[in-house]
């Protein structure tokens, strides 16, 4: 027991001295300052941020440009709450059911206690989320490296379904989209035969469809095109803020919901994916079905903005587990990080934490100095962030555009990774339009490869036995969670307490 | 007396299943030629063909429940302006960008991601315009180390 002690402390003071130097806390705070303002801005999420942003990290080194890049991300999820409760508007998805119970708060003069406590929540499920992190990372890798091709493949499958199962609309649809989405990824040159599928005959696609092309195009392009298809609305004017702290009251009232918030979000995001955006909806729907009066809900109640933000916060740090630890990266903006460990010539698995012990610590302590940054970036300065809203779209979206298109090109100096990425927006948008979220589409492409790989390489172990997935005993548990999963939505309680609510509030 | 549910087409469902039946078979058809190898000893062809039948029967679910859906549904019209005009401005930045340089491509695509808009405005599209190839030559000297003759024509 002294041993995993020592053993944590050593691996942490290793982390925050590596963070702690002059550069890296100087990329932290640049991370967290991006995040921030790209979670405030709507219209720009953190996926977008970091395909854009990824082609200036290629050359810094690998830790500092891990540590920006996952200041974007998790800065991103914190901030997002901010436009939420202020305007009315979410700044990005994980945060519409802030707007729910934030604003209302807002309207009654209590914008200051809805922002400190939402930002306090963060916080704490932030601090917690790296601990767990720290004490789980290690046992995990340690699993994981007793994982042969068999299990990969069933967690793989658990995570492609956990996606389409907890995407909105209809199972049958999430799942065509995943499975579209596998089908874009078998593009390019097949691993064990040498040989080139689906390539059309077109050089650029030889090495698979750029995934940096596919999540500008999917995500950021059809994103824009759906924007401008609406008129422009003038923007609402934010709420005044009187006092900035909470009472003791609220206090009382949001703690327990930051707790469960904590707990429900850290579990999630350890699930490849679910993460941040299903961890808030649950949480809200938790805090609905627990409070002794639900009627307050949607007309201001703190627990709806407690819960619901360090369940966003939690599941964003946790998210990280499974990409450290496994190698698999648990939601799209997972991958991009990813993208960016590969391109340092890292490759992220259960040997990371033996290969670059460094790395894998500095990005966990980096973690925790965000979160305190994110705190003091996030309550006094919450004036200007607001500001920054009266820019209008028109003047936003040429700059989105142009950023990204350059980003795509400089991913691998090819123009036509950026005729494709417009093609894809194209698909995107319509599939947008018939209101399927490209979410699912996006893990099947990243997933894909990695099932494929596992699966022949398992079912050659096996000598073409399907069975083993079901003999091997962790590939079966993970085969059953992803059944439950399937099931559950059939389960007309399930459906009402969680979906409903998210069904609704993603058709605005 | 049972409620009479009225059943009709819903046309998001269908249109769905179509767009899935269309990329599966397109897939499956394309894999032909690829050796299919055995469940023990896969060849290229054998998972695409795989998901791509899975991703068929999907649609056909989907083709099935829009034809005869018990929540009829009509497709709003997809507005062309601003999913067209950003189409080309893509396109052509993509094509423009080496042959004449970076800020002749930007050029492109600003005043075609400007029209995409809801309305023209003259001088606030040349401010944009202005502002972002000052901004993205520095970005792409500085910060991606390219050198100068990137951003003209070459």
């Amino acid at each position: 027991m002294w041993g995993v002690v020592t053993g944590v402390v050593q691996h942490v003071s290793l982390g925050f001295g590596l963070v702690l130097t002059p550069q890296n806390f100087i990329y932290c705070l640049v991370g967290a300052f991006l995040g921030t303002l790209v979670g405030v801005l709507p219209g720009l999420g953190p996926l977008t941020t970091i395909a854009m942003l990824l082609p200036l990290t290629f050359k810094m080194p690998a830790l500092a440009s891990l540590i920006m890049l996952s200041g974007i991300y998790y800065g991103a999820h914190h901030a997002g709450s901010t436009t939420a409760i202020m305007l009315n508007m979410p700044g990005e998805p994980s945060s519409v059911v802030i707007c729910l119970d934030g604003h209302p708060m807002a309207l009654q003069g209590r914008a200051g206690p809805a922002l400190s406590i939402s930002a306090l929540g963060s916080f704490f499920a932030g601090c917690v989320s790296v601990f767990v992190i720290v004490l789980f990372a290690p046992v995990l890798s340690e699993l994981a490296l007793s994982f042969t091709a068999t299990e990969y493949t069933s967690i793989v499958i658990l995570a492609l379904v956990a996606s389409a199962v907890l995407s909105t609309g209809s199972l049958v649809t999430s799942l065509g989209m995943v499975a579209i989405g596998i089908l874009l990824g078998t593009v390019g040159t097949d691993v064990n035969s040498g040989r080139e599928r689906f390539t059309l005959g077109m050089a650029n696609l030889v090495d698979g469809i750029d995934f940096v092309a596919v999540a500008v195009g999917l995500f950021a392009f059809s994103e824009i095109i759906k924007r401008l298809s609406h008129q422009e609305q003038p923007r609402p004017a934010p709420a005044k803020m009187k006092d900035l702290l909470p009472t003791r009251t609220d206090l009382k009232m949001a703690w327990k919901a930051i707790l469960r918030g904590t707990a429900l979000g850290g579990a999630f995001g350890i699930l490849p994916g679910t993460g941040p955006l299903v961890s808030s909806f649950a949480s809200y729907s938790l805090e609905r079905y627990l409070a002794k009066d639900s009627s307050r809900f949607g007309g201001g109640a703190i627990e709806g903005v407690a819960g619901p933000e360090s369940a966003n916060n939690a599941a964003a740090l946790t998210h990280f587990i499974p990409m450290l630890t496994l190698g698999i990266p648990a939601g799209a903006a997972m991958a991009l990080m990813l993208g960016a460990m590969t391109i340092q010539g890292i490759s992220p698995g259960p040997q990371l934490m033996v290969d670059h012990p460094d790395l894998f610590w500095g990005v966990i302590a980096s973690m925790w100095i965000g979160n305190c940054m994110l705190l003091i970036l996030n309550l006094p300065l919450v004036g200007i962030w607001i500001k920054l809203l009266t820019i209008p779209y028109r003047f936003l979206y040429p700059t989105i555009l142009v950023f990204c298109c350059i980003g795509v090109y400089s991913v691998n100096n090819a123009a036509d990774d950026v005729i494709l990425a417009g093609a894809l927006g194209l698909f995107g948008y319509i599939l947008l339009a018939l209101e399927c979220r490209p979410a699912p589409l996006m893990m099947g492409f990243i997933l894909g490869p990695i099932l494929e790989v596992n699966l022949r390489r398992a079912m050659l172990e096996s000598r073409g036995n399907p069975l083993a997935f079901i003999e091997h005993p962790i590939s079966a548990a993970f085969l059953l969670v992803a059944v439950v999963l399937m099931v559950s939505t059939l389960l007309p309680i399930i459906r009402r307490q969680l979906f409903e609510s998210m069904i609704e509030e993603n058709k605005k | 007396v049972p409620a009479l549910i009225v059943r009709g087409r819903n046309d998001k469902e269908l249109l769905i299943g179509l767009i899935f039946l269309v990329i599966s078979l397109s897939w499956i058809w394309s894999a032909r030629i690829y050796p299919i190898g055995s469940a023990t000893r896969m060849g290229p062809g054998y998972f695409p063909t795989m998901v791509g039948i899975v991703l068929a029967v999907l649609g056909g679910v989907n083709v099935l429940r829009g034809l005869r859906s018990t929540t009829p549904e009509r497709v709003r019209r997809l507005s062309l302006r601003p999913l067209l005009m950003l189409f080309a401005g893509v396109v052509l930045f993509g094509l423009l960008i080496d042959r004449c340089g970076l800020l002749i491509a930007i050029a492109a695509l600003v005043i075609f991601c400007c029209l995409a808009g809801p309305r023209f405005r003259l001088w606030e599209a040349g401010a944009i315009l202005t502002a972002l190839m000052v901004l993205a030559g520095a970005l792409f000297i500085f910060g991606l180390d390219l050198p100068f003759t990137y951003l003209l024509p070459h």
